[in-house]
């Protein structure tokens, strides 16, 4: 699994988005300010701050029943346009499944068919969403329906509201019908060998920064790149003193399973410099270290080490195959160490050292090579259910498809409808597929003070002229103006940075894909951030739509 | 027209519709049974061969595909291959292995997406695996890809011969052959098939080899059908792969120290199908058409029809010859389909084994001495000596010199440092032996041996 | 003026501009009116002279370019005023996929009513308006006056005190006019203010106390009808029907107080008075008025 565990801190994410919200509304109010002056003149103070005192009464005095029965309406509005038959797509979809995922014979992995539920449920959902969200308003303004509603004593945001909360609903109802189909239609074809491979394997990770290497002399470094593009694993080499380095922290008894062993799962690649036992895997040892007492205890403790087993997820498991697991029991003996009696060690008692276990993994053999990196190795805790992992990938799902209804509902609130849906589906494509580039982008640009065949100008400059991203500009002013602009634009894209939302934290795919639970909290895709996420989003897009709605004309002429 | 009312205004663009429709419909009028008749456009298809069913299978899938993506299939295809390759750099093969299939649902007649993407799973998804059965998975997982894009694109000659070198090179000349051809029998997914092989590839429980030689008998007849093209090899090279397959299968066996009738056999027929079919083919020349097989006069005959000399003929046949190395393979065949030569390489085999495993250093000396006089016998057969009494197996035939030289050192080592006898002067193969130009591979076979001896693998 | 004013504009204007803020319509110019408490006012012009303007700007859909709008005491743009105003748009905005009963419920969840007084005040408009056979219809199956109905009700949902129409009778039979005029008065009757535009002067005439005329967004005239189209140079009689000597005698009196007959002749009903009578009686005594065959028109005699 392509992941890298890293802790998420709601605190930091807090003080991010307090931030960013506090320039967003400044800059707001200095926009509305200018514009106040502009057309009322000496009047404009007074105007933008009965607008603010308005704004405060009717963003904080809102009644659930008017809420309610927008948000009715909206599902009663777009239940008319036969929405629900959606549903159809995706029952055609499942069933034709089958189709895309050409002869599912014995040996298909779990994986491809979760991935494929989850892929069709987002990329149907999501223009659903999307298509209600930024079209409901606007035609209300159109037919000026809204007229109607909005000569009743109803705030503004009472209508905003209203509206998201309607879409959520809806869309909620539809995710909870395909995901229910989804989860009946894995059942039944994934092959019943790769069954066992449908489960949530709750995992301990150590944290990115508790993962390191130590060189072939024993030193800390890096692993090394046996040539792979992709640079996750780092590898160490076999029979020296290189090593892959584990901590684990908060260990403590209730990690056992139920034989009283600590389970651990690894996901480790082979490279080999040299053919050796082709018949045989490239073998390895963990080691469970204390330094302080200096104990170094070898697992397996005799042997000639353990047979990588590798991409386990990608093929039902052969019969006779062995898994990725090792269960390191809870009394182990000393065959490394001071005492010379090889008397017994106990897990806790001696390696646990304040909750840390540090493992360190060597490869056995002579000129071959492992590769690992930190989420290669986890404590597996008690395994939960298929359902369980599914559901929460789903809740995130839904997050996800709130988010989108969230933001279209805000933008239909100033934009016309086509506009708001493109507006809406360019920040969900920037947020998902478009995002980590967008951020390789600013890293490069963050490390290397440039990035790689330049910024937006000098792009389309070598795009026009032929020239390749490598060979650097002539020296003229022209290059230069490009340059300069550039700069800018991309001091735009780290603003922008901040405000498209991190579509990342919702797609948990990789993790009920690969049998995994999914994590309340993670950098990367979890609950809890996504959750963060949705209401980080929630806040300022119900003030955004409420001001839009309040200080427009309601008049589609 | 403004001055129509709504429901005129529609019979007019229904009529207007109709008309337009008329010549398409006309045009485009399905054929009959068989392809024949039908509109313009109809017979342009058939013509061409641009119609869906005229490259093989239809897949019902991808046509709805096609239909739903509009003209978006291109940039469809595009996005999944750029997916593929980023799941091919992050080692996600179950996934690539489905964006693969995505693909080929949008562009199953594209020959290259076929074969880089068999060869995608075949080659580089098997090598990153350390595991050789998980290596043989994705070895088949290739093959099974590639199988299915023949289907689609039954006229294709490249790809049905793309099929044979995925059985026959990927399985027989890999690192890990040993392996894959038992695989191949047995496969590894014992739970699943068996105890027996994988029945989508090998239903019928042959060789590697063999089903090798069935895809190029398949490419060739394809290649023969009217105006179809192939543009992998030049012709000779293309057509001669079934007869190679056949050598293959034999010379592995002997390989895997088989070296009973069926081995024989399967030199016999490799000789036979060399010579009687292979060289019975006509092959387009610029000097003419030219068989392998045939003699100067055969040659002379066709050179009056056609206009050329003698000697142009020849010039050709050789150079044609001397492309698929004809007469060394005809050589190599027609030798080992021989008892003699058979019980030669048994006689080193076992001697190896008695002398190595059993350490029976008499049985050992005893064999090998058998070996070399067996392999004499062969050398000295007339049909193989030149007109100057040199030997035409021995100059052309490397493994053979190797083979001999090979024998001798043990048996020369068993005499000398084991039983502690002497060595005759004369012996069976000693003009391999004492040929200066065989020195330097005596002397490296020499220090290859002492390395065996010493590793005690 | 002052105390019972429900409605004051002052000095208001209304420039409608395109995208680059280029005037386009000068809507409404330096308009200035009061409606007074209890009420049935009339705003009337031609097409364009900016009534719907006004009353969208009383309503605060508009934002005025210049001047006040003061409503209940409250501007014109204050959500909180929207609890005592009843609004009937030009056509009926309403949603076409609800049902007459869902859109009052909806109207009165707006208004943030509890549901027993929702359903009270449903059942009681929908009785009011007519429409007990059609409130499990959509709207969208609705005629015309029925829509005009069910626009009414929602308007009265909340039991307004100022009411605003616009254009209550366009698009209406006769039969409909008449009752939404009758409901018109009798909102006056309840003590409501109500305040309406039009172009169709006899409605205006039948209903309104006082009327203003808009004419290119300017008020051109404003005041009581009666006192409007009084005229005194002349006074009407009307009789049971007399014999020609009692109109000589009559006449005889008439010149002796120095006035003169101009004119005796049976006075003709209004076509609308016309069809309204039929109307009614075929709904008291249904049956075939012509026999079959006989071609109507021919003077019958029993066809009113």
């Amino acid at each position: 699994m392509d992941y890298e565990s890293q802790p998420y801190h709601v605190t930091a994410a807090l003080v991010e988005w307090l931030l960013v919200i506090g320039a967003a509304a400044l800059i707001a109010l200095f926009v509305g300010g200018v514009v106040a002056l502009f057309l009322a003149g000496r009047r404009a103070p007074a105007l933008v701050f009965a607008a603010l005192k308005r704004g405060f009464s009717d963003l904080t005095s809102l009644s659930v029943r008017r809420i309610g029965a927008l948000a009715r309406l909206t599902i009663q509005e777009s239940l008319s346009r036969r929405t629900l038959l959606v549903l159809f797509v995706f029952v055609s979809l499942f069933a034709a499944g089958n189709l895309f995922l050409q002869s599912p014979g014995q040996d298909m992995p779990a994986k491809p068919f979760v991935s494929f539920v989850m892929t069709s449920i987002r990329w149907v959902l999501i223009p659903v969403a999307l298509l209600l969200s930024c079209w409901g308003l606007p035609a209300d303004i159109k037919s000026r329906s809204l007229h109607t509603v909005v000569t009743k004593p109803v705030h503004r945001s009472e209508i905003v509201i209203g509206r998201m909360l309607g879409y959520s609903l809806l869309t909620s109802f539809i995710l909870f019908v395909v995901a229910l189909l989804g989860l009946i239609w894995i059942q039944r074809v994934v092959p019943e060998r790769s069954k066992p491979q449908l489960t949530a394997r709750v995992p301990v990770y150590c944290d990115l920064e508790d993962f390191f290497f130590l060189d072939r002399n024993g030193q800390t470094g890096k692993g090394l790149n046996v040539g792979d593009m992709w640079e996750h694993r780092g590898f160490i080499e076999g029979q020296t003193k290189s090593r892959a380095v584990w901590i684990f922290e908060g260990v403590d008894e209730s990690y056992l399973n139920d034989e009283g062993e600590l389970r651990m799962e690894y996901s480790f690649e082979a490279f080999r410099s040299h053919k050796g036992r082709i018949d045989e895997g490239v073998r390895f040892r963990l080691h469970l270290v204390n330094e302080e007492k200096g104990l170094d205890v070898p697992y397996p403790q005799r042997g000639a080490g353990l047979e990588v087993q590798e991409f386990s997820g990608e093929r039902a498991a052969r019969k006779d195959q062995e898994k990725p697991i090792i269960d390191i029991p809870r009394e182990l003996s000393r065959t490394v160490g001071l005492d010379e009696d090889g008397s017994k060690v106990d897990l806790f008692d001696d390696l646990v050292e304040d909750g840390k276990l540090r493992i360190e993994l060597s490869c056995e053999d002579d000129g071959q090579y492992i590769g690992a990196a930190n989420t290669d190795l986890f404590i597996r805790l008690a395994d939960k259910p298929f359902a369980v992992g599914y559901f929460k990938a789903i809740f995130g799902l839904w997050l996800m498809v709130v988010l989108v209804c969230i933001i279209g509902t805000t933008a239909s609130c100033f934009l016309k409808g086509p506009v708001a849906t493109l507006l809406t589906f360019g920040l969900v494509i920037l947020g998902h597929p478009m995002r980590s580039y967008m951020e390789n982008q600013l890293q490069q640009l963050d490390e290397k003070g440039r990035v790689l065949g330049g910024g937006m100008l000098e792009a389309c400059y070598r795009l026009v002229t032929q020239m390749n991203v490598q060979s650097p500009l002539p020296e003229n002013d022209a290059t230069r103006v490009i340059q300069y602009l550039d700069t800018h634009i991309f001091n735009g894209l780290k603003i922008a940075e901040f405000i498209i939302p991190n579509f990342k934290h919702f797609d948990m795919t990789v993790f009920v894909a690969n049998g995994f639970d999914v994590p309340w909290m993670d950098a990367g895709a979890a609950i809890v951030p996504a959750i963060l996420t949705v209401l980080g989003y929630l806040i300022p897009c119900v003030i955004l739509g409420y001001f839009s709605l309040q200080l427009r004309e309601l008049e589609a002429k | 027209m403004n001055n129509l009312t709504s429901s005129q205004r529609k019979l007019v663009y229904f009529v207007g519709i109709a008309i337009l429709a008329v010549p398409i419909v006309f045009l485009g009028r399905p054929a009959a049974e068989g392809g024949q008749g039908g509109g313009m456009i109809a017979q342009s298809r058939q013509k061409y061969r641009l119609g869906e069913v005229s490259f093989g299978e239809v897949d019902p899938a991808s046509a709805t595909m096609n239909l739903v993506l509009l003209g978006l299939r291109g940039v469809a295809a595009n996005l999944l291959w750029m997916e593929a390759d980023e799941l091919k750099e992050k080692k996600r093969w179950s996934e690539l292995n489905s964006t693969v299939e995505s693909i080929i649902r949008l562009q199953p007649h594209f020959q290259s997406v076929w074969k880089f993407q068999a060869w995608n799973l075949s080659y580089n998804v098997s090598a990153e695996c350390d595991a050789v059965e998980d290596r043989y998975f994705w070895v088949k997982k290739g093959i099974k890809f590639l199988e299915r894009g023949v289907a689609r694109n039954e006229r294709v000659p490249e790809m049905r011969h793309d099929l044979g070198d995925f059985y026959g090179k990927k399985l027989g000349r890999s690192d890990e052959r040993r392996e894959f051809r038992e695989f191949f029998l047995v496969d590894p997914d014992t739970e699943r098939w068996e105890g027996g092989p994988d029945t989508e590839i090998n239903p019928d429980r042959l060789d590697n080899y063999l089903v090798a030689k069935q895809k190029y008998e398949a490419a060739n007849e394809v290649y023969r059908l009217p105006g179809v093209e192939q543009h992998k090899m030049g012709e000779p090279l293309f057509v001669m792969y079934p007869y190679r397959s056949q050598m293959d299968y034999a010379s592995a066996r002997q390989d895997e120290n088989k070296f009973g009738d069926v081995t024989r056999e399967a030199w016999a027929e490799s000789y036979r199908g060399w010579t009687q079919e292979y060289g019975q083919t006509d092959f387009p020349t610029p000097g003419g058409v030219i068989r392998f097989e045939w003699t100067h006069d055969e040659l002379e005959r066709k050179g009056e029809e056609e206009g050329y000399s003698l000697d142009f003929k020849i010039y050709w046949q050789g150079r044609y010859e001397d492309m698929v190395n004809y007469r060394y393979w005809k050589l190599r065949a027609s030798v080992e389909r021989t008892p003699e030569l058979a019980a030669a390489r048994k006689a080193f085999a076992d001697g190896r084994v008695q002398f190595r495993e059993e350490q029976d250093m008499f049985a050992a000396r005893d064999t090998f001495y058998d070996g070399l006089e067996k392999l004499q016998t062969v050398i000295d057969n007339p049909e193989y000596r030149r007109e100057d009494g040199s030997s035409r197996l021995l100059s052309d035939e490397a493994d053979l010199v190797e083979d001999a030289l090979k024998a001798i050192i043990i048996w020369r080592h068993i005499l000398q440092d084991v039983l502690g006898q002497p060595i005759p002067d004369e012996f069976p193969m000693d003009e391999v032996w004492v040929d200066p130009q065989y020195e330097g591979l005596r002397a490296s076979l020499l220090e290859e041996f002492q390395r065996w001896q010493g590793s005690g693998i | 003026m002052t105390a019972e004013s429900v409605i004051q504009v002052r000095n208001l204007s209304k420039v409608y501009r395109d995208f680059w803020g280029r005037k386009k319509v000068q809507a409404l110019n330096s308009l200035s009116l009061d409606v007074r408490k209890g009420e049935v006012f009339g705003l009337l012009g031609p097409n364009g002279s900016g009534k719907t303007t006004t009353l969208k700007l009383l309503l605060g859909l508009l934002f005025p370019t210049e001047g006040e709008v003061t409503v209940l005491g409250e501007p014109a743009h204050d959500v909180g005023k929207n609890e005592r105003i009843g609004y009937l748009p030009e056509e009926s905005y309403l949603y076409r996929f609800l049902n007459a009963d869902e859109t009052l419920d909806f109207y009165g969840k707006l208004f943030d009513m509890p549901a027993a007084q929702r359903k009270e005040r449903r059942d009681a408009l929908i009785k009011q308006v007519g429409l007990e056979n059609a409130r499990r219809r959509q709207l969208k199956e609705y005629s015309k006056g029925m829509t005009r109905r069910i626009g009414l009700a929602q308007a009265l949902i909340n039991n307004p005190e100022l009411v605003l129409l616009d254009e209550p009778t366009s698009g209406l039979d006769p039969l409909g006019t008449r009752d939404m005029k009758d409901m018109i008065l009798k909102l006056r009757e309840e003590g409501k203010t109500v305040v309406m535009c039009s172009h169709l002067l006899a409605d205006v005439q039948d209903v309104c106390d006082r009327i203003a005329i808009l004419y290119a967004g300017e008020l051109k005239v404003i005041g009581n009808v009666s006192e409007l189209l009084q005229s005194n140079e002349e006074t009407q009689l009307l009789t049971s029907t007399l014999k020609d000597d009692a109109v000589k005698e009559i006449e005889e009196v008439l010149k002796k107080h120095g006035a003169q007959l101009k004119n005796v002749s049976h006075p003709t009903t209004t076509l609308e008075e016309l069809f309204l009578k039929t109307v009614k009686e075929s709904r008291e005594r249904p049956g075939r008025r012509f026999a079959p065959g006989e071609a109507p028109g021919q003077d019958k005699s029993g066809a009113v």
